[in-house]
């Protein structure tokens, strides 16, 4: 069976308007927008660029937007699209590089400002292990955890398409799993950073980060968590907990 | 507005903004005048159309003021909790789309005022009105 693959071309170095080129693929039940766009790189055009990696759905690197939803390329077969011509564009939102490569620099500056990484008062036990949780909070933080920074939830914000300054979904959810870690004790500064006129209170709940992450993480869900935390400490409601919990079993 | 400088994780230099702490109480407020909405207004359409629903008559402005007169504080305190709730839902609404749609501060700053200058001014006539009904 054949398909059309329709893809935006841009010349590189900032041609605005890009040129949309037709390539004809030949496809199975199990290929996949990847391996369509592999095949014509591979065959047919090698100057076509785009990003990947992995090609299993766990580096984050080919997310694109196929026939109007951000999705993985790795992962979405064309067969499963029903549509004889498939439409690849770049994740909108993001400025593009190049065809199907977009720059991802402001994307992660905005995930470093919410400090990802563990932020712990706690001294390290003794035996020089890791620190423990117990199965239920690691349970709290399996979602977001499996965030892979594809990009795919914040390029599909229409906040962030109008709003640059807007830290997006992705940056909150990743300040949300630390948020919920029972072994992070800055959970103050990070409700201070997302707290603000281009974090959480910029959310909409459009719930596009929501369908649109190949993940199955409830972006949206995790914002709101989020904006009720900041809501009851500030309104002297709600205390926040600083945890650092020891699991029963340590 | 802070830079917060993060050029050490991205591949050029890179600073974000870091916006003051605030829109806390907006979101707060927005959200409980839209439950305010909900019942003033709920109060308002009741006693203008449907508790005149009987009256073969049609509607006019003594038939309108009637509530005020059978039930002067009450009727008065909804209609005005009525008018701060649809000024402060609506024109706060108006600013989130301001908000998504510039990030230039200055122009940020002028539509909030004006904003506020707006809502002010409109507030001040409905009460206005509202001291000349009851």
């Amino acid at each position: 069976m054949n398909v059309k693959i329709r893809v935006p071309r841009y010349e590189a170095n900032g041609a605005i308007t890009p040129v949309f080129q037709t390539y004809t693929v030949a496809i199975t039940p199990t290929t996949t927008v990847l391996d369509a766009l592999n095949q014509i790189k591979g065959h047919q055009d090698g100057t076509l660029a785009f990003r990947r990696s992995c090609r299993s759905a766990m580096c984050g690197s080919c997310g694109v937007m196929v026939n109007g939803r951000n999705r993985l390329a790795c992962n979405t077969r064309v067969a499963e699209l029903n549509s004889s011509e498939v439409s690849v564009n770049p994740l909108p939102g993001f400025p593009v590089i190049r065809d199907l490569v977009v720059d991802w620099d402001p994307f992660f500056a905005k995930d470093a400002v919410m400090l990802p990484y563990l932020i712990s008062d706690q001294t390290r036990p003794d035996d020089g292990t890791e620190r423990l949780q117990s199965p239920s909070d690691a349970r709290q933080i399996d979602s977001p955890s499996s965030c892979i920074q594809c990009g795919c939830c914040s390029s599909a914000c229409p906040v962030q398409w109008t709003n640059s300054e807007y830290y997006g979904p992705a940056a909150l959810t990743r300040s949300y799993r630390f948020v919920e870690d029972s072994r992070d004790t800055a959970v103050k500064a990070r409700l201070d950073i997302v707290g603000t006129e281009t974090g959480v209170w910029r959310c909409h709940t459009i719930f596009n980060c929501t369908s649109d992450c190949p993940k199955g993480i409830l972006n949206t869900e995790n914002i709101q968590a989020l904006k009720r935390k900041i809501m009851l400490s500030r309104l002297g409601l709600g205390r926040i907990e600083v945890r650092a919990r020891v699991p029963e079993s340590a | 507005m802070v830079q917060r400088n993060v050029s050490s994780v991205t591949s050029r230099a890179q600073t974000v903004p870091v916006a003051p702490r605030a829109g806390t109480l907006l979101w707060i407020l927005q959200r409980l005048t839209s439950y305010g909405l909900l019942l003033f207004l709920a109060v308002h359409l009741y006693f203008t159309y449907v508790g005149h629903l009987d009256t073969a008559a049609p509607l006019t402005f003594e038939i309108l003021k009637r509530p005020y007169q059978v039930y002067p504080f009450i009727y008065a305190l909804n209609e005005g909790l009525l008018l701060v709730c649809a000024l402060f839902h609506g024109l706060n609404g108006v600013r989130n789309i301001i908000y998504d749609w510039t990030t230039h501060a200055g122009l940020r700053r002028l539509a909030s005022y004006a904003l506020l200058l707006l809502g002010l001014g409109f507030a001040g006539y409905g009460f206005y009105i509202l001291a000349a009904l009851v």
